[in-house]
């Protein structure tokens, strides 16, 4: 069953296409990261999961409605942390959540309180007063607090510390492993995405450029590291499905994108028969985000074979 | 947790939220309030901007509820909260009310303090809530399309702007041939006090719809602004200045020769005039311009230098009541000069009486202890004495009136003009009589009362005594003396020319 159904959604600002015929399918209870380069359509893309921008082309529907008649019923199920999310700063945390507790049949008060402690949060200052590390805590503690089934976070890393992402990190994937959410998380921290997500989809020019399980993924791209053969030279252009080619001397990297299956690994080597050296490991997250944002250059390198 | 249920818990936390500013908002109300019930004709004119800042802060406490909770901005912290969006407009537009509210209920207590009669007090209080509720309205439009209390400020700033452009090119326009419509003033009015509306519910009920809202925002305008340029000019813009009289038909005036020619004056004549009582508390005003004296050989002597207007009061005035004394009974003394009385030596066979009879409706509005500092309450209207002089030399006073002026009342009309500049009487305390104060200069100025829609008007009039009318037992020029405030409306206007003969 998924959770998330998007069919060649389109989107535009004026004349600027944020997204374009993009297609995604987040099954129900994964940890679904949502990756891209800045400007590729990932927030206009959970604004309009979210019922906060209309659809202007193609379907979106979430828990199997559509995302353009999503009503208060559907929204106490859905847990929203909006990049930059704005807070009622007048509020201390403690009238935040008695504000938000009745509008949720499913509030949880000790789990905000667990969330709170774990955050190490004040309920009784005022929300404009945190930091802004702080405010994203807060925010998702009211965001978590009502146990939702889905989970919608834009960002959400943003401001906070490398403990306090670690902590929230395992917080979540603790959480969801044991409430069986279903958590959409976008953002630009590739590291603790990688942690967190077991689903991932990259996000390019308003299209999906993949959307697959984090595993299948690692199996796909490979780190190629290869050192060659003293004399070599003659190479011709690397294949299309290599990325981020360099080469240092007599050291060439990159990262290719396989089938898959050993026997793509094998022949890998076998191109690289006459090497010194050569060594292949699943690609991090991070090396395929770069791999795949950059535009291949211009001059493809030369590589000896 | 239901709509309603919703509603409530939003507005109890708007209220909390902008409990500040409110507090504010309900000092400004109060200081008008004070500022409106002191009511005074001294009051400092700063206290006239107070009805000002309620206005203003009224509009910027619903325009700050409105963008508190944005209704386009996609991470505002309400849109992806189980809240419905209509729940969101209905506390907004329940604060909306508890700010016109707060300075309703001010006004409500300060016209009471007026005595202003009821069907005034409730168009007062109907103006005011259907002067200021639209312009909350369009506050609270402006602020759902804009992000933040500077660009409210910039766009209201240049709908201000758009506004004034539009009535001065309404008042351009009046002087052309361009016919106004009746539709079209209706249409303007109605999209003035709807259309901020419309596009409230729009922009909260439609996620995602901020350009088409600033789009349906500018085509309201524009049909506004059109509908205005051809609707008939409003009264504020264009007071009527041609006073508008009802003709009605002229009671039945009788003239009578007054056979006692008075004193020892010969070829004196009393011209008595008499009407009768025709409604209550009305009285005829009989303007006679010339008369014609017919001899018995058949010689005719015209007589122009007759008094243009005799009113005598002939019963002491009861306090601040009708006249007990409805008949119409005035007299004016002529004498012959030497060489009429020359002509008329065969004898009068009759008497022609040309002129105009102008029947008049009048109350007591107030009777004031002519002394200074006295100061008196009545129908809206409150009457202060100031610099009262009171000797052998002659009476004179400022007499300063506040009143209040509601949509409902139409100026155009003498009576309402007889109440913003009443006429003037001195009755002498033990004396059967009355003198009229004349006015020698006056003043005018006006403001709104804590909110548009009712207005108080401040004049001061410089009276001083005039003519002594009839008095038949004398007073003294030092005696206590009150002055009568009269309000006199004409009801019509009917030629007069009757001939009396002798028995």
């Amino acid at each position: 069953m998924s959770m998330v159904e998007v069919n060649r959604l389109s989107y535009s600002y004026g004349r600027v296409h944020a997204l374009r015929d993009l297609d995604m399918t987040v099954p129900a209870g994964a940890l679904y990261a949502l990756v891209g380069p800045n400007g590729s359509g990932k927030t206009t893309l959970m604004q309009v999961l979210l019922g906060l921008r209309r659809a202007q082309g193609g379907s979106a529907s979430v828990m199997g409605r559509d995302c353009g008649t999503l009503n208060a019923s559907d929204r106490a199920t859905i847990g929203y942390i909006a990049e930059g999310q704005s807070l009622p700063g007048w509020m201390s945390l403690r009238q935040a959540e008695a504000f938000l507790a009745p509008l949720y049949p499913t509030w949880d008060a000790a789990l905000a309180r667990d969330l709170r402690e774990r955050f190490a949060l004040d309920p009784s200052r005022k929300l404009k007063t945190f930091s802004r590390g702080e405010q994203m805590k807060a925010a998702l503690l009211c965001a978590l607090a009502p146990r939702p089934t889905l989970l919608v976070m834009d960002e959400p890393f943003t401001g906070m510390d490398a403990l306090v992402r670690d902590d929230l990190v395992r917080g979540l994937l603790q959480s969801a492993g044991a409430e069986g959410w279903t958590v959409l998380v976008c953002s630009h921290d590739i590291a603790e995405v990688e942690m967190l997500a077991d689903w991932v989809g990259f996000v390019q020019k308003g299209r999906m450029r993949l959307s697959e399980p984090m595993d299948q993924l690692h199996q796909r791209f490979k780190h190629v590291e290869v050192q060659l053969a003293d004399g070599a030279g003659n190479g011709h252009s690397s294949p299309a499905n290599w990325y981020s080619v360099e080469r240092n001397g007599r050291m060439l990297s990159f990262v290719a994108e396989l089938d898959g299956s050993d026997a793509a690994v094998a022949a890998l080597h076998a191109q690289f028969a006459g090497a010194s050296r050569v060594d292949v490991r699943d690609a991090t997250l991070r090396e395929v985000f770069i791999a795949l944002a950059r535009e291949k250059g211009a001059s493809p390198v030369e590589v000896a074979v | 947790m239901n709509a309603l249920a919703q509603v409530r818990h939003l507005l109890v936390n708007d209220v909390r939220r902008l409990r500040w500013m409110l507090v504010g908002y309900a000092a400004c109300v109060a200081l008008a309030t004070v500022a409106a019930y002191s009511y005074s004709a001294f009051s400092p004119g700063w206290l006239e901007l107070t009805p000002v800042l309620v206005f203003l802060t009224g509009f910027f406490v619903v325009a700050s509820a409105v963008q508190a909770d944005s209704p386009y901005r996609p991470d505002a912290f309400w849109v992806s909260r189980p809240i419905h969006p209509a729940s969101v407009l209905g506390a907004k537009l329940v604060l909306a009310m508890l700010v016109l509210a707060l300075p309703m209920a001010g006004l409500a207590w300060v016209l009471a303090q007026t005595g202003l009669p009821s069907d005034e007090y409730s168009a007062a209080l109907g103006g005011a809530a259907v002067s200021l509720g639209p312009w909350l309205l369009l506050g609270m439009a402006v602020a759902g399309v804009t992000h933040d209390l500077r660009s409210f400020a910039n766009v209201f700033v240049a709908l201000m702007v758009f506004f004034l452009i539009g009535s001065i090119a309404q008042i351009a326009r009046s002087g052309s041939t361009l016919r106004s419509s009746e539709g079209a003033t209706a249409l303007a009015t109605m999209l003035f006090r709807a259309g901020p509306l419309v596009l409230l519910t729009f922009v909260y009920l439609k996620r995602d719809s901020l350009n088409r809202a600033r789009a349906i925002g500018g085509a309201l305008l524009t049909v506004w602004l059109v509908a205005l340029l051809f609707s008939a000019p409003s009264r504020s813009l264009f007071p009527t200045k041609d006073v508008v009289i009802q003709p009605e038909k002229a009671p039945q005036v009788t003239l009578s020769l007054d056979p006692s020619a008075p004193g020892d004056a010969p070829g004196t004549l009393r011209l008595r005039v008499r009407g009768k009582p025709w409604r209550d508390a009305a009285r005829l005003v009989v303007s006679v311009n010339s008369m014609l004296l017919h001899a018995r050989d058949g010689v005719t002597v015209q007589v122009s230098r007759v008094p243009a207007m005799v009113v005598t009061l002939r019963e002491p005035m009861p306090e601040g009541s009708a006249f007990p004394d409805l008949a119409v009974d005035s007299s004016f003394v002529l004498t012959l000069s030497e060489g009429e009385r020359r002509r008329m030596a065969p004898g009068i066979e009759s008497i022609e009486v040309i002129g105009d009879v102008v029947p008049y409706a009048m109350r007591v509005v107030a009777v004031l202890p002519f002394a200074s500092g006295a100061e008196v309450q009545q129908g809206g209207t409150r009457f202060q004495l100031d610099s009262v002089q009171r000797d052998h030399v002659g009476s004179a006073a400022i007499v300063r009136t506040v009143t209040v002026r509601t949509q409902q009342q139409d100026l155009s009309k003498f009576a309402q003009m007889a109440r913003v500049l009443p006429r003037f009487l001195l009755l002498e305390d033990g004396a059967h009589g009355a003198i009229r104060m004349g006015s020698r200069s006056s003043g005018t100025s006006g403001g709104w009362m804590i909110l548009p829609g009712a207005t108080i008007i401040r004049t001061w009039t410089q009276v001083e005594a005039m003519t002594p009318l009839l008095t038949t037992t004398a007073g003294s020029p030092v005696a206590p003396a009150r002055l009568m405030v009269l309000e006199w409306k004409s009801l019509g206007q009917a030629s007069l020319r009757v001939r009396l003969a002798r028995e």
